[in-house]
């Protein structure tokens, strides 16, 4: 699997795997997975299986990619800067970004730039 | 690498057992009551519900997501009522419109939309089935989603023009025209094959799950709650009575 930057829409340059834009949960607070169960329907966390490798395509930097643990599963979350990525349920087509800064689950989602900085409105750090 | 699924690992015997929970009390109470309403004929039947030692089943997912498909009818009546008040010139009820699209994105669209998307849609689609109109509903989520998101924001703001109160009639006006037919597809033809698709066990199972999740996001008693949230938001719209909604003999 890999992590890779493309352009869309408005947002210009973003994370994205699978053509797919990538989110982070700012509760999250890059130090744990709490969207978990159904949560997980709409925001499908991107996952590697334990031991598996991540790698960074064109416009991510492999520095910034790790993982985290996935509660009550095998499989580990990757991570961005230590933020867990997720994809969203609503983004049915590849290349579009429909979950940006949508309040949901308990919080809002923000696609991310390449440095590891979520878009926030006001592009201030959540 | 993969995509999670949303559902994790299999549910174990302890958490089968565990789940004792809140929409199986809330029925059983309701029938309870509703039973002992009828009167002294309807004593046989309070009996056996009441002295029963076999653990009463958990309420079939379907049967679940569709008691929330009351609670979003509910609220679309609202939403409706809502649009008749403003276009009519009448004062905009800003605390029931905000009240209602609170409810339909904590519990909606956060909840029983996410069940949908974690629990029924998947097996549909990985059973080949329905993908069509299951591509549809996940974009109508989204819709959805991004519709109450402005109906917030339109309330937030006062809805002090008369521009505002225009977005504001064409952002419920499409919610209530998307959300009428689209519940109603799932509850006549997603929700017949998700229960088609899926084993018993399994489908046992999910009524316990989602019970689960509902008593850990919300807290027991939650739908019984949720119904007391949009009846207060019905009287404030003056639509709280269902007797009104009889009509003359014609």
């Amino acid at each position: 699997m890999t992590v890779t930057t493309a352009t869309i829409g408005d947002l210009g340059q973003i994370l994205t795997s699978g053509g797919h834009t990538l989110y982070v949960f700012p509760p999250d607070h890059r130090a744990a997975v709490l969207c978990d169960s159904a949560c997980q329907g709409t925001w499908p966390p991107l996952t590697v299986t334990s031991g598996g490798r991540v790698s960074a395509g064109s416009g991510a930097d492999p520095a910034k990619l790790g993982t985290i643990a996935r509660p009550g599963a095998s499989d580990r979350v990757v991570t961005y800067e230590g933020w867990p990525l997720y994809r969203y349920a609503g983004d049915v087509d590849a290349g579009t970004a429909n979950g940006q800064a949508l309040t949901l689950n308990g919080g809002p989602w923000y696609a991310m730039r390449p440095s590891g900085q979520p878009i926030v409105l006001n592009e201030e750090q959540p | 690498m993969t995509e999670g699924s949303g559902e994790g690992s299999p549910i174990g015997e302890a958490a089968y057992h565990q789940a004792r929970v809140s929409r199986r009390t809330l029925i059983t109470a309701s029938a309870v009551g509703a039973a002992a309403a009828i009167g002294a004929g309807a004593a046989i039947g309070i009996n056996a519900l009441t002295s029963s030692p076999t653990p009463i089943p958990a309420i079939p997912p379907s049967e679940d997501l569709m008691v929330d498909h009351g609670i979003l009818k509910r609220i679309l009546l609202g939403y409706r009522e809502v649009s008749r008040q403003v276009t009519a010139g009448d004062p905009v009820p800003i605390a029931p419109i905000a009240a209602a699209a609170a409810l339909v994105q904590t519990y909606i669209e956060s909840y029983h939309e996410a069940l949908e998307e974690a629990y029924v849609f998947p097996r549909l689609q990985q059973a080949g089935r329905l993908s069509g109109l299951v591509r549809t509903l996940l974009i109508q989520h989204d819709r959805g989603r991004h519709l109450t998101a402005g109906i917030t924001e339109l309330t937030a703001d006062g809805v002090r023009t008369e521009v505002a109160r225009a977005a504001l009639t064409r952002r419920v006006d499409a919610f209530v025209r998307m959300y009428e037919p689209h519940e109603a597809w799932e509850d006549t033809v997603v929700f017949p094959a998700f229960r088609e698709i899926t084993p018993e066990r399994v489908f046992a199972e999910l009524g316990e799950r989602f019970a689960e999740e509902e008593r850990k996001l919300f807290g027991a008693g939650a739908v019984a709650h949720v119904v007391d949230r949009v009846a207060a938001i019905e009287a404030a719209l003056w639509i709280g009575d269902l007797n009104s909604f009889t009509p003359s003999v014609i």
